[in-house]
């Protein structure tokens, strides 16, 4: 068995014509926290009904703690809390009951767990109102709550950000450290707002259009210091020297800026090569891009086919 | 996968246990009770031999009564219980189509264009009127066979129209019957009764509660003979009918369909039981 | 599974259409009695409260009993059916559309269980049902007019063509007996609402499309031109639980029916059974 908590291969779904997930690999490791990222529509929330057996894939494998999704789900699901999408649940009931009942499913919680489940996503004052009168942030927590009531190893969060206040924001973020901390959980959770989780996160997927853009450390992605930002006497001509050389990416992304990714310690390289043209360069400083900035390149380079 | 085998199995078991329990097997038990022989017979006729409504004269026409002597003659009845003859001209006519093989009498006419009448075989019956509703059915009494015991056959035509008075009438009968408890009283006749109500709707209608009564009130005393034999009359009614005394077995059953001529309305029900 | 069953009928308890199921019935049941008396007040100008009991005792022709039947005969095939496919038409769908089914579906739960454990919850309701109807209607027949033997006549209810009776303690047990076979028959309505749970989107469009299939099939078996079709609807073979009250129970056929009524609930459950499993929970 290997590492992964969920693996998935060239999954695919497809409602009629449109194709929601397209064949896409993944691999959540063992005690990492998750990020699956993507905008609104990208396939994410069906790529985790899939994990979970919700839909079935039209192609591919989804392994989920080391069972295979297709045909022995429970094993697995037994020791997964998920939340797909905003949660549900029953109105007339107490949130406390709400817990109770859906984790009797999973073979059942003592009381003494449910009211530390309760105070651990801070609902402990509210657990014996009904549902009916939550607000959207205390279902949300509620949400997570029953995610982590059976006691999982594995935790599946679909945008549990989605819709709260900047506070119940940071608060989230927090838990789902904890949980990783404390708990010694698998986090995996998904989310559109890159800024939030971008902290948080070891390792992010990136999807669009179903695709998979990315797949690794959120470092890798964002430079970690492998990017420079010059500043030129001039940057046109300065980009077509820098274009030349096929091992260098740079890009002005319309500012008076240069950006290039001279990876290896290959700055004093671009530097001289520069200068040995004939341009004067003024500012040399090491750029790190925020996952916001690479994610809006990657799905640029990928919507032009790069 | 075990679930839904399970289910596929409850689902051909329920089949199979369908296919097991035949439900046509327990109508055929609702037939004639009693097939053996032994015992003395009787045969009864009962025949409305009047027109269909909307003919200019509903009641019998005298140029049809050769065919009904025909009918007559070709089964044989013991005795013979008609409806809706105008009177007892028309009765002699027919008597004499019959060669003098049946006597009979017509009922006395009350405020009626139209009169039962009774025939029977033997000679020395003894006919009388039975006041019912205001009017007169009739009634003979005789022995079927020499050594036989008496018995008595009421003709009877009860109003088509209005339940209440068919009510009336029907029970009027039953109770001139019950007066001679110690006799076999058959009755026979038309009743037009409204029976089938599939239709729920009728509950509260007066009609299907007069008609389901003076029915249940005759089947209190009698037995309907002619259960078996289907409908009697056009529309798929079955309204004319044979009451036999509870001991009475029925042997046969049977409407002739090809009967009626000219444009009756409907088909005469013969009848036959054992004593 | 027990669990399972608890759960799915402390849900069914506390929703509104459970309660409203039984407090309809029961105003069924006033509506019933308000019929009898104003058609009798009717029949005995104007002296009804005295006249009532009387004017149908003396006859012995209407008690309790007959009050009970009646009102069982009537609601049975138009108002039962009714809350049967509300109650198991919602049960898949209703879940589906609030979001809460992919909150148990993700749980370590066979699809078929908790189907079937839903089934369970609905039959169970209509077993309630009928007992409270059944009970209810016994009760108010006691009240208002008195036990009696049942007489049963050839007519209205179209359950005999001779006269018959049943003496009054039999009678109660054929009230007893008509409860299950009710129930059995009821289970047909309720597995093809489950079964038109599982395909449609919405409690709503698998109740009304319930509904309208039986009332189809009810109205039109009803209808004298489809006589020759009448042996292939189900609402036809669903008549069988009334046979209990004929005063010679037909065993035969009684078990024939019951028989093919299991048949169909049992198909329509297998049917449901396998597109719940295959089904892709999108909600
Ligand atoms: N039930 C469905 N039927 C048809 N298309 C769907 C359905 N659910 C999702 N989609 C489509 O699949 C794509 C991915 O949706 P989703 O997984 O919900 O995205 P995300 O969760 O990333 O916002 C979208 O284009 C959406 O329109
Ligand atoms: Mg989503």
């Amino acid at each position: 068995m290997s590492d992964a908590v969920l693996e998935t291969e060239r999954l695919t779904k497809r409602y009629g014509r449109r194709v929601a997930v397209d064949a896409l690999s993944l691999a959540v490791r063992r005690a990492d926290i998750y990020g699956f990222l993507g905008q609104n529509g990208a396939g994410k929330s069906t790529t985790i009904r899939m994990a979970l057996g919700l839909v079935r894939p039209t192609a591919g494998r989804v392994r989920l703690l080391g069972q295979d999704m297709a045909k022995r789900p429970h094993r697995a699901l037994a020791r997964t809390g998920a939340m797909v999408e905003a949660p549900a649940f029953y109105e007339n009931f107490t949130g406390r009951q709400n817990l109770t009942m859906l984790a009797a499913l999973s073979g059942g919680a003592p009381r003494r767990r449910v009211d530390e489940t309760l105070e651990l996503v801070g609902l402990a004052a509210r657990a014996d109102d009904a549902v009916r009168a939550y607000s959207h942030g205390m279902r949300q927590r509620l949400g997570i709550a029953q995610a982590l009531l059976p006691n999982p190893e594995f935790v599946i969060l679909d945008e549990p950000t989605d819709g709260l206040d900047p506070q119940g924001i940071r608060e989230t973020r927090e838990l789902i450290r904890r949980l990783r901390d404390e708990l010694k959980l698998t986090v995996m959770l998904s989310s559109h707002l890159l800024h939030e989780v971008e902290q948080l996160c070891d390792r992010v997927a990136i999807i669009d259009g179903g695709r998979l853009l990315y797949e690794g450390g959120v470092a890798e992605l964002t430079g970690g210091g492998e990017i420079v930002r010059l500043r030129v006497d001039r940057p046109d001509e300065a980009l077509r020297v820098l274009a030349d050389d096929p091992t260098l990416a740079a890009s002005r992304n319309g500012t008076q800026f240069i950006y290039v990714r001279a990876g290896g310690g290959r700055v004093a390289d671009v530097n001289a090569l520069l200068v040995a043209r004939g341009l004067r360069v003024s500012e040399i400083v090491p750029h790190r891009e925020t996952l916001e900035e690479a994610f809006t390149r990657l799905v640029g380079e990928a919507r032009r086919g790069v | 996968m075990r679930a839904k085998l399970t289910l596929a199995a409850l689902c051909a078991a329920m089949l199979v246990a369908a296919h097991h329990f035949d439900a046509a097997r327990e109508r055929t038990v609702l037939g004639a009770r009693d097939a053996t022989g032994g015992g003395a017979r009787l045969r009864l006729m009962t025949w409305n031999v009047g027109y269909a409504e909307l003919e200019d004269d509903t009641r019998a026409h005298t140029s049809d009564l050769r065919a009904v002597a025909d009918a007559i003659l070709k089964n044989d009845p013991d005795a013979i219980a008609l409806q809706e003859l105008t009177g007892s001209d028309q009765l002699k006519v027919l008597l004499g189509y019959l060669g003098g093989r049946y006597r009979g009498a017509a009922a006395r006419a009350a405020h009626t264009d139209r009169v039962e009448a009774v025939l029977v075989k033997s000679s020395g019956a003894r006919f009388e009127d039975v006041p019912a509703g205001g009017r007169y059915a009739v009634a003979a009494t005789f022995r079927p066979r020499a050594d036989a015991p008496e018995v008595v056959l009421v003709s009877a035509h009860a109003d088509a129209f209005r339940a209440a008075r068919r009510r009336e009438y029907t029970e009027s009968i039953v109770d001139w019957a019950r007066a001679h408890s110690g006799q076999t009283v058959f009755v026979a006749g038309d009743f037009n009764f409204e029976l089938d109500a599939r239709d729920e709707s009728h509950l509260y209608t007066d009609d299907l509660k007069h008609d389901s009564e003076a029915y249940s009130y005759l089947l209190r005393y009698f037995r309907d003979a002619g259960r078996e034999a289907g409908d009697t009359a056009i529309n798929d009614r079955r309204i004319d009918y044979v009451f036999a005394p509870p001991a009475a077995t029925t042997r046969r059953a049977e409407v002739l369909k090809d009967a009626p001529v000219g444009r009756m309305d409907h088909m005469p029900l013969v009848v036959e039981v054992g004593l | 599974m027990f669990t399972l069953l608890r759960i799915e009928f402390t849900k069914l308890a506390r929703s509104r259409g459970f309660q409203l199921s039984f407090a309809a019935l029961a105003g069924f049941v006033a509506l019933m009695l308000w019929g009898f008396y104003t058609y009798a007040e009717r029949k005995t100008g104007g002296q009804a409260a005295e006249q009532f009991r009387y004017t149908y005792e003396s006859k012995s022709y209407f008690n309790g009993l007959t009050f009970a039947l009646y009102s069982l005969v009537f609601s049975f095939s138009l108002l039962v059916p009714v809350f049967v496919a509300a109650t198991a038409g919602s049960q898949i769908a209703g879940e589906a559309r609030a979001g809460t089914l992919r909150m148990i579906a993700v749980r370590p739960v066979a699809r078929v269980s908790l189907l079937l454990s839903k089934f369970a919850v609905v039959a169970l309701h209509v077993l309630l049902m009928m007992a409270f109807f059944v009970g209810l209607n016994l009760l108010v027949g006691l009240l208002f007019v008195g036990w009696g033997d049942l007489q049963l006549y050839p007519g209205p209810l179209n359950l005999v063509d001779e006269p018959g009776r049943i003496a009054r303690d039999d009678a109660l047990w054929r009230f007893a007996c008509a409860t299950l076979t009710g129930t059995w028959a009821m289970l047909v309505v309720a597995a093809i609402a489950t079964l038109l749970s599982v395909v449609c989107e919405s409690a709503a469009v698998a109740t009304v499309a319930t509904i309208a299939i039986y009332l189809a099939l009810y109205v039109v078996g009803r209808v004298e031109f489809f006589e020759q079709l009448r042996p292939y609807f189900f609402t036809t073979d669903m008549d069988f639980w009334r046979d209990v009250f004929k005063p010679q129970i037909p065993w035969q056929s009684l078990y024939h029916y019951a028989s093919l009524c299991g048949a169909y609930t049992f198909g329509a459950l297998l049917a449901a059974a396998a597109l719940f499993d295959r089904k892709d929970i999108k909600s």
